[in-house]
């Protein structure tokens, strides 16, 4: 991939972001856009991405306005789920440089504390003689959570859009879903929170996971606040290499802000697989493998 | 009175240990978890939850030899059925008192009868013991009391055996259904806690039978040593059983090739797994087969001490095991050994929990006529 300056990024983001995720990430989508014959023209242009990676310009007045959702959910609307969604993510082992940017993102967006970590990157290393490689790992949002099994009070829960997520309003801490989780994606709040009160006086959702209660479980979310305002989750923006696609799976697309694919196609075409398929947890985070790497592994300082 | 008197020094021995727990608590709600656990995330089960293990298949245990004479009629058994119910009463007191404090918001236990998985082990085994508490409490009134019908309590009693197993077994399920976590040893552990547990009750029953019987009578009486003969018996044929388990469990894990076993090969070689194995399987195993030691006073008591103190430390070991090593495989660094021991405030706690059950029961033997024969109404 060619990599874009970060300041026409940031502009680039900034328009797709404004004109919504269904028309970033979704060729049907976009073209639903243009399904408004007869509108008139507003004069102001807007870059759009295709599934193609083409990015184009638009009037305005061609788009037709997506889906937009209170932000964020709380109470009932927060355990539903966007309708009509399937999140995933996708990430490109080949790569991430552990530049963890995508960590620190999340943990500030997270109030979370500098030793916890939603989304951790680890150093992997299938045998000895193969070169290791960098693994960003979020929450998986199984689909067969065993995470939500367990959970003797349904605090954890998973919704329609496939999103899991802790209600802390609800978890009695009794750190079963931790031991269970075979993919160690949760943090328990040992500790009392950092920046308390930057956040205090702030309505608790699950969809945000802040202002964060000591005493409870908490886990990568997938954003969905953002998502409710068809952003991509901060590690995905935040990340300076795109190693982070985030999509739908019913749309059949992800991006990671430069570029859109069909999950399909990197299913099929670019191996991307999933982890340890074989608890049966059918995780909606995918990996493509760790080959032709861009950069060469490197112990970095932050390792 | 100077009975009176040692007995305000006793109560006041167990006061500290119960103060130290107390004062463990209260660091707890008011500094947070981190200034009482060891708070790390890979090893999320602290020594708490070893404790609640420990003390409900104390419970279950005690209850279940207490059914011999309720549910099978061996009423040879008849004189120790309501000092093991009443030990099944405390020390499932003092396990809940242990899972409380290892909860990090328990003010949200609400939510457990509100909102209810039933897809969950854990609400399950909460379910069982809570229900357990209930059917306890009232089977040991009515015998305090001797009231209720003897068909009534035919059925109370039939009733606690099937929830005893039922608990004890969805206990067991709780580490079992973990498939990630292959050192808690599936199905295995089911019908492991149900022997331990058989040989964790016995042995409370002998431990406060016997220092009862040692103060009251000098021994014990010899109206008892038939019955006592017996249970000795069971408790020996149990401990073997036992014993044979954790051996096979060693060996399992030691021929399975699988990384996650790590954990095993680092816990065998620890001074903790020792005292387990050797001080509180082998050593009583030996003494409760040798006629000329289990016949003596001495004898039981010692077997009882050393089976009480290493199934605690087997709990601990068995809740560490799962834990220990970094379940996500490929990850190089995982093959280290997270270095768990809990620190002084979990000992606290579990102390604290301790501590009450011997509180509970030196009230309960002062006031509460344990020291019934015969149980059958009036
Ligand atoms: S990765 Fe773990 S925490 Fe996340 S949904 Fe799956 S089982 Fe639950
Ligand atoms: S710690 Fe909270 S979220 Fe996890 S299983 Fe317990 S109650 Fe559920
Ligand atoms: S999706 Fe959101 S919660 Fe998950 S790792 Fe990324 S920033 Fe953190």
């Amino acid at each position: 991939m060619k990599k874009k300056d970060d300041k026409s990024r940031r502009k680039f983001l900034r328009y797709t972001f404004g004109a919504g995720l269904g028309t970033l990430i979704g060729v049907p989508l976009i073209s639903n856009s243009f399904a408004q014959e007869g509108k008139p023209l507003s004069g102001d242009k807007i870059k759009l991405l295709t599934t193609d990676g083409k990015v184009i310009e638009v009037d305005k007045g061609e788009l037709k306005n997506m889906a937009s959702y209170a932000h964020p959910a709380i109470d009932k609307e927060a355990r539903k789920g966007l309708p009509n969604r399937k999140f995933v993510m996708v990430i490109d082992l080949s790569r991430c440089k552990n530049a963890r940017a995508c960590v620190e993102s999340c943990q500030y967006a997270h109030q979370l504390r500098p030793e916890q970590e939603f989304m951790k990157v680890l150093k992997m290393q299938d045998t000895e003689k193969t070169a290791p490689y960098w693994m960003p790992k979020p929450c998986f949002h199984c689909d067969n959570a065993t995470c939500v099994d367990v959970c003797p009070v349904y605090a954890t829960y998973k919704r329609d859009d496939g999103l899991v997520l802790v209600d802390s309003n609800r978890c009695i801490g009794c750190k079963y879903c931790m031991v269970a989780c075979p993919y160690e994606a949760r943090v328990f709040h040992w500790k009392e929170p950092f920046r308390k009160e930057e956040f205090e006086g702030m309505d608790y959702s699950p969809e945000t996971s802040v202002p964060v209660k000591q005493g409870t479980v908490g886990k990568c979310d997938f954003c969905p606040d953002l998502a409710r305002n068809d952003q991509l989750p901060h590690c995905a923006t935040a990340c300076p290499e795109g190693v982070i696609y985030f999509g739908d799976y019913n749309e059949d697309t992800v991006t990671n802000g430069y570029e859109t694919h069909r999950l399909s196609e990197l299913i099929e075409k670019k191996s991307a697989y999933r982890y340890l398929p074989h608890y049966g947890t059918e995780p909606n985070v995918y990996y493509l493998p760790p080959v032709d790497r861009i950069y060469p592994f490197e112990e970095t300082k932050n390792s | 009175m100077k009975n009176g008197k040692s007995f305000i020094l006793w109560l006041g021995f167990l006061g500290i240990f119960l103060a130290l727990g107390a004062f463990a608590a209260l660091r707890l709600y008011t500094q947070g978890s981190d200034a009482v656990f060891h708070a790390d995330d890979s090893v999320p089960w602290t020594l708490l939850i070893a404790s609640y293990v420990f003390f409900v298949l104390t419970s279950t245990g005690a209850t279940i030899v207490a059914s011999l004479s309720m549910v099978f009629g061996f009423t040879k058994f008849d004189p120790m059925v309501k000092r093991a119910i009443f030990i099944g009463l405390i020390s499932l007191v003092a396990g809940f008192l242990s899972m409380g404090l290892e909860l990090g918001d328990p003010l949200h236990m609400f939510y457990y009868f509100l909102t209810p998985n039933f897809k969950s082990p854990i609400w399950w085994m909460g379910a069982f013991y809570m229900s357990l508490l209930i059917i306890l409490s009232i089977k040991f009134w009515q015998i305090h009391k001797g009231i209720g019908s003897v068909k009534l309590r035919k059925i109370l009693s039939i009733t606690a055996l099937i929830l005893e197993i039922a608990a004890l077994t969805t206990l067991g399920s709780v580490f079992g259904f973990i498939e990630a976590r292959p050192t808690y040893f599936g199905e295995f552990i089911q019908v492991y806690f149900l022997f331990s547990s058989i040989i964790s009750g016995i042995s409370a029953i002998f431990f406060f039978s016997l220092i009862v019987y040692k103060l009251k009578y000098n021994g014990i009486p010899e109206s008892l040593k038939s019955m006592f003969e017996s249970l000795s018996k069971i408790f020996g044929a149990f401990i073997g059983i036992t014993l044979l388990f954790s051996i096979w469990r060693i060996l399992i894990g030691l021929y399975a090739n699988r990384p996650e076993f790590d954990a095993l090969h680092y816990i065998i070689d620890t001074w903790h797994y020792r005292v387990e194995i050797f001080i509180g399987l082998m050593v009583p195993f030996a003494i409760m087969i040798i006629p000329n030691f289990r016949k003596t006073f001495t004898g039981k008591l010692l077997a009882a001490i050393l089976v009480f103190i290493g199934l605690g430390i087997e709990r601990m070991n068995m809740v560490m095991l799962g834990q220990i090593r970094p379940i996500f495989p490929q990850f190089l660094e995982s093959k280290h050994i997270i270095s768990y021991f809990p620190t002084f405030w979990e000992w606290a706690i579990a102390m604290f929990s301790l501590a009450l059950m011997i509180f509970l029961y030196s009230l309960g033997e002062k006031y509460l006529k344990l020291e019934t024969h015969d149980i059958s109404t009036k």
